[in-house]
This record gives C-alpha cells, sequence and structure tokens, in this order.
C-alpha cells in the first residue's frame, strides 16, 4: 500500500532521528520480547540487534528485576496501573559483559496497527552519577573542614549554606543563618563597607579572588579574629559568593605572646644596658676618687717624710738637751744649731708646697736675668765640693717674666742640680740669645744624670727618684717656666748630668 | 749605768743618710753608755763591719737603720750585715706613713720598726731590750 509522499517522508525521518539517537531505544510486545532496538542499544548494552529481538526484555537488567519484569508486565495488562509508563525514573542496568550501570529508563504505551507495544527510553547515568557522587563527597568534606565555608547570595547577602565548622564557631544554627547576611557577623563592616570595599570588586570581576583579615561576632557576642578569601561563584545557576575563613585568633594570640615577650626582653636588655651602663659610670668615679685618694696619698706620703726628717732631728736633739749627763757646752750649741737649722727645713716644705698653691696669674715684667740668677745661686745651700759657674755674654737682653715666680723656678733647677752631685762637683749656668725673640737658659751639672726611663716622667708632679723630697720641685719650675710664655725642657745622660734649658721671651 | 752591767760596753752601729739624725742618736746613746758608731750609707757601714781592711773589724750588739736610703737601702743593708752575723738584731726607722715597702723589713728579720719621729723613750726601751 502506498502511503502519502509526505508520510513516507516522516516516517524517514523518524527513523533517522531513531538511528542517530543518543539514547538507546528499545520495544517490546506485551508478552516482553524485544522487536526492535536502535544502534544505541549495541553501544550501550554491548549487545548486537539479532542477540536482542526475539529474546525478552528482561536480559537487559540484572536480578532480581530480570525475574520480575514478566510479573510487572502482566499485573500491568491485568490493572493498568502505571509504574514506569508515562513516567520515568532510575533503575539499574545490566550490559552484556554483566556490569551492571545506572539508567534513565522513560517507557511509553504505543498502539501500533492494533496491537500495544512498549517503547523503552534508556539513557546512561553512569557518568551523571560519578559526578553526583563526587559533588556529594566534595560537600561532605566541606561540611566537615574545620574551615569555615560560607555560600551567600550575590545579590541579597542572604546565606545560603554555611559549614558544620561555621555554625559550630557562631553558635547559629542554618535556620538562624539563612536570614543572617555576612554584616551581622562582621562588627568592623557597614553593608556598604563590605560592598564597596570587596562585593564589588568581585562582582565587577575587578579581581578574582579577595584575602582579608577582619574580626567576626558569634551569637553569644564575644570576637574572633578570622582570615578570609573570598570569591565569586555560581551556585545552582544563580551567582553567589563563598567565602572560606580561618580562625586566627590562637595564632594571633601566639603571635602578640610573642611580640609581648619580645617587648620584655627588649625592656630587660635595656634594663640590663642602664644597670651595666651605672656600674661603669659608678666604677669610673670610683675610680677617679681612687685616683685622687692615691694622688693625695703620693703628695701626702712625701710631706710627711719631709717634714717628719727634720722634727726627727729636733725632736731627738731637744731630748739630748732635756736627758743627757752635764753635756759639754759644744754640743749643747750644737744641738741648738740643728733644731734652728732644721726649723728651716720644715718651713722650705712649707714654702715649697705654698709655691704650689700660689701660682697665681703671672705679671711679666723686662728683667735682667743676670742679678736675679746670681741672687738664686746665693739663697740656694750648696756644700763645699760644688763649684757654680756662670757664664753669660755681657750684655745680656732682658726677658719677659715675673721676678718672683722665675727665681723660684731656676731656685729648684738649681737645687736638683746639687741633689744630682753627692760626690760634688760644677753646676753651669748659661744663655745664649739666638735669635731677637728668645733668651735661653741652661743649669747643668755634673752629676748621676737621669735614666732613659725616668727622663720622659721627669718634670711630673710627684715624681721623683730621690730617696728625700716631694717630686715637686722640676714640676713647679716647669709650670712656672711655661705660666711666662717659656718652654723648659731637659736632656741627660746617665753618669754624666743632665741640662735643664729654659728659653724665655726677649722683650719686645 | 744599767747599760754597762752586764759586764761590757754594749756596741750600736747607726745607719742613716740624715747626718742630724746620726749625730743626735750618737750623742743620746753615747751618754747613757752605749758604744755607737755611724755610717751615712750602707756601704760605709759595711766596711765597718768587715773591718775597712784594717783589721779593726767590730762586731755590734744591734743595728739602728734607716729604712730609705739613697744606693742601698735599709732592707737591703740588713741582709747584708746578715751575712756576717746572722743573729744580728735591727730596728728599722722609718719617716713614710704608708706601709709601703714595710713588709719586705719585716721578712728580712727586722726585730722592731719605728716610725720618725721618734720616741727616744720607746727606742731607748727597744734597745735595752734588745742588748739584754
Amino acid at each position: 500500500m502506498n502511503k502519502p509522499a509526505n508520510t513516507d517522508s516522516r516516517g524517514r525521518t523518524l527513523e533517522a532521528i531513531h538511528d542517530a539517537a543518543v539514547d538507546a531505544i528499545i520495544t517490546i510486545n506485551e508478552r516482553g520480547l524485544i522487536e526492535t532496538v536502535n544502534p544505541a542499544v549495541e553501544r550501550l548494552f554491548g549487545y548486537k540487534p539479532d542477540e536482542l529481538i526475539g529474546h525478552n526484555v528482561n536480559v537487559l537488567m540484572p536480578s532480581p528485576y530480570r525475574d520480575e519484569h514478566d510479573g510487572y508486565l502482566r499485573n500491568y495488562q491485568k490493572t493498568g496501573q502505571k509504574k514506569v509508563i508515562g513516567i520515568g525514573r532510575e533503575v539499574s542496568a545490566q550490559r552484556k559483559d554483566g556490569t551492571v550501570f545506572p539508567i534513565h529508563l522513560a517507557v511509553s504505551e504505543v498502539q501500533l496497527e492494533g496491537r500495544r507495544v512498549f517503547a523503552g527510553f534508556v539513557r546512561d547515568l553512569s557518568d551523571l552519577q560519578l559526578v553526583q557522587q563526587q559533588e556529594a563527597t566534595l560537600g561532605r568534606i566541606i561540611e566537615d573542614s574545620l574551615n569555615e565555608v560560607f555560600i551567600f547570595d550575590a545579590e541579597t547577602l542572604k546565606f545560603i549554606q554555611v559549614n558544620r565548622g561555621a555554625r559550630d564557631n557562631l553558635g547559629y544554627t542554618m535556620e538562624e543563618l539563612r536570614d543572617l547576611t555576612p554584616v551581622d557577623i562582621k562588627p568592623n563592616y557597614t553593608r556598604e563597607q563590605l560592598q564597596n570595599e570587596f562585593l564589588k570588586p568581585l562582582r565587577n570581576q575587578v579581581v578574582n579572588k579577595l584575602n582579608f583579615r577582619t574580626q567576626h561576632r558569634r551569637k553569644d557576642g564575644t570576637i574572633y579574629d578570622v582570615d578570609i578569601n573570598l570569591q565569586l561563584a555560581n551556585y545552582l545557576t544563580k551567582p553567589v559568593f563563598v567565602a572560606i575563613i580561618l580562625d586566627i585568633s590562637e595564632r594571633l594570640a601566639a603571635e602578640q605572646q610573642i611580640y609581648r615577650q619580645q617587648i620584655e626582653m627588649r625592656a630587660e636588655l635595656e634594663r640590663l644596658v642602664q644597670m651595666r651602663t651605672q656600674e661603669l659610670r659608678d666604677a669610673q668615679a670610683e675610680l677617679v676618687r681612687n685616683e685622687k685618694f692615691s694622688t693625695l696619698g703620693k703628695v701626702s706620703g712625701g710631706i710627711a717624710h719631709e717634714i717628719r726628717n727634720p722634727l726627727n732631728a729636733v725632736k731627738m736633739s731637744a731630748y739630748y738637751l732635756l736627758n743627757a749627763n752635764k753635756p759639754p757646752a759644744d754640743k749643747v750649741r750644737e744641738h741648738l744649731e740643728r733644731i734652728d737649722r732644721q726649723v728651716s727645713m720644715i718651713d722650705h716644705v712649707v714654702t715649697t708646697l705654698s709655691d704650689v698653691a700660689k701660682l697665681p696669674e703671672v705679671t711679666l715684667v723686662p728683667t735682667a736675668m743676670k742679678p736675679l740668677l746670681q741672687s738664686v745661686v746665693g739663697s740656694v745651700n750648696l756644700p763645699g765640693d760644688i763649684v757654680v759657674e756662670v757664664d753669660m755674654p755681657d750684655p745680656l737682653p732682658s726677658v719677659l717674666v715675673d721676678e718672683h715666680q722665675i727665681s723660684i723656678a731656676f731656685r729648684n733647677l738649681i737645687r736638683n742640680a746639687r741633689d744630682a752631685m753627692p760626690e760634688g762637683g760644677t753646676i753651669t749656668i748659661s744663655a745664649v740669645s739666638p735669635d731677637d725673640q728668645r733668651v735661653i737658659f741652661a743649669v747643668s751639672d755634673t752629676g748621676v744624670g737621669i735614666s732613659p726611663s725616668d727622663l720622659p716622667h721627669i718634670l711630673e708632679p710627684l715624681y721623683t727618684t730621690k730617696a728625700r723630697g716631694m717630686g715637686l720641685g722640676l714640676s713647679i719650675a716647669k709650670e712656672i717656666v711655661i705660666k711666662n710664655q717659656g718652654v723648659l725642657s731637659v736632656d741627660s745622660k746617665l753618669g754624666r748630668g743632665s741640662t735643664f734649658r729654659v728659653s724665655l721671651r726677649r722683650r719686645m | 749605768m744599767a747599760e754597762k752591767l752586764a759586764g761590757r760596753t754594749r756596741r750600736i752601729l747607726i745607719v742613716d743618710d740624715d747626718t742630724d739624725t746620726l749625730a743626735c742618736l750618737s750623742d743620746i746613746l753615747s751618754d747613757i753608755g752605749y758604744e755607737t758608731h755611724t755610717a751615712c750609707d750602707g756601704n760605709v757601714a759595711l766596711g765597718q763591719v768587715e773591718g775597712n781592711g784594717a783589721g779593726n773589724r767590730c762586731a755590734f750588739d744591734l743595728c739602728l737603720l734607716d729604712f730609705k736610703m739613697p744606693g742601698m737601702d735599709g732592707v737591703e743593708l740588713l741582709e747584708q750585715l746578715r751575712c756576717h752575723s746572722p743573729e744580728l738584731r735591727a730596728i728599722m726607722m722609718t719617716a713614710y706613713a704608708g706601709d709601703d715597702g714595710l713588709q719586705r723589713a719585716v721578712d728580712a728579720g727586722t726585730w722592731k720598726i719605728l716610725r720618725k719621729p721618734v720616741d727616744v723613750k720607746v727606742l731607748l726601751g727597744m734597745i735595752r731590750d734588745a742588748v739584754a
């Protein structure tokens, strides 16, 4: 029988669709025997068409459905109650190789040329289920995560999903959270600030991820520090924000603890430094004090020695005079003279000390040195075995000095020369005027000389190589010469003698 | 005189670079009966002990030494004198206030140390004890 062209064309179209369909299409008769299969069936189940056509469709089902399928058909034909027809449901199927896999099965009942056939549309769900399983696993992981995970609506900002970690920390149930937004748990941000600073840039895709640190407020009002990672995502087709949050209050507390410890350590260090500095200062002050005492000790030691020796002689002479049995007249005289002489020596010590004490400002006047020096030589006690020679040009230019003080300086130099010659010798006092600026005087002796190790110190106060003496004579001479704008220098050869040179300013 | 009761005159060596001290001590001690020999430094003193080659060697009962003298000081002199008379007693006199070096005098076997100015009564008491 000829079919109209359009009917024939439609039939070819349907056949092409049937052959090209991704879903497997199987038709069975009322008894469950397969009548047609499309090519997708072989791809899905592994059976060739002739292995299936005429066979019971239950070969495509795993137990227990395989055994029950005939019963389903009979039941439907008896009761007309549809369990799968026109509904579609997920069921299990079995391939030729025995593997069972999930399918979506939709069954249509078709009246064809007066009889009833059933067409089954089978879609493989294996991949879909895998994805769903993965999603479920991922969901569980997120739910169980100790990080806090928030998903909230990009428009209303209301929370859609909040994981257990977040719920437990915040103290809210999911039901409570669905009515809240991030603004409700962020005490440091208003809705506007949150929008402007974070949400808008993400929505406008200025950035695709944001990280920031702020605080969250729990239901009970307590606050904790958080690190937030925020990004835009799609959740069931609508835009949402996903926030993954780390509670860093413990870490911050630890950091603050470390910071506090550092501050404390720094303070402790500073305290130690200050303490040590103070100790150093104290030690230094102690040193200065000791140095002063040591100087005082040296001075008083020297003075004591210089005064006690004459005092000793005075005391013993007095004892002799008081206690001797009928002392001869010349002995009496000798002891009285000794007392007189020793008192003069003590007076000399006191004079020397006051020389030091009264070295006030000098009064420089033009002075003729020749008579001055002769007078000084005359004032020094010299033993008979010491000769004094004066060798000066005539006339000698006058110099600018303080007459009184420069006398003390030369007296000390002459005494020093005398003391350097216990065996006797010659003291030579000379003068030259090398230019119109200066006159250089020299006091030389032929005495013991000064050792190279003593020479650098010989002009220092309290430095002495003598058994007697305070070590002040030369230092006083040096001080006076300096005050008189002159220079005192010394050179010496051990065993040969010493020469002290005094350079003074000529009268202009 | 008590000083002569033991039968013979006690000989005392006095060494001091201060000639006034020497003269005074000599006069005082001679006046009460001691035989005194004086020296103004260590070498002169040793010469007296060793007899100066003249054979008139002196054995002393006691020496009075100044601690600080030019050249050989009192302690060095005592050590030299001890070579000749190991039992020789010495009184060391010092004009120094501190104890600088006095430990050396003690270590060298000085019998007594006396500070200047010397209290003559104390000195005479020491001398009597030393030569008794």
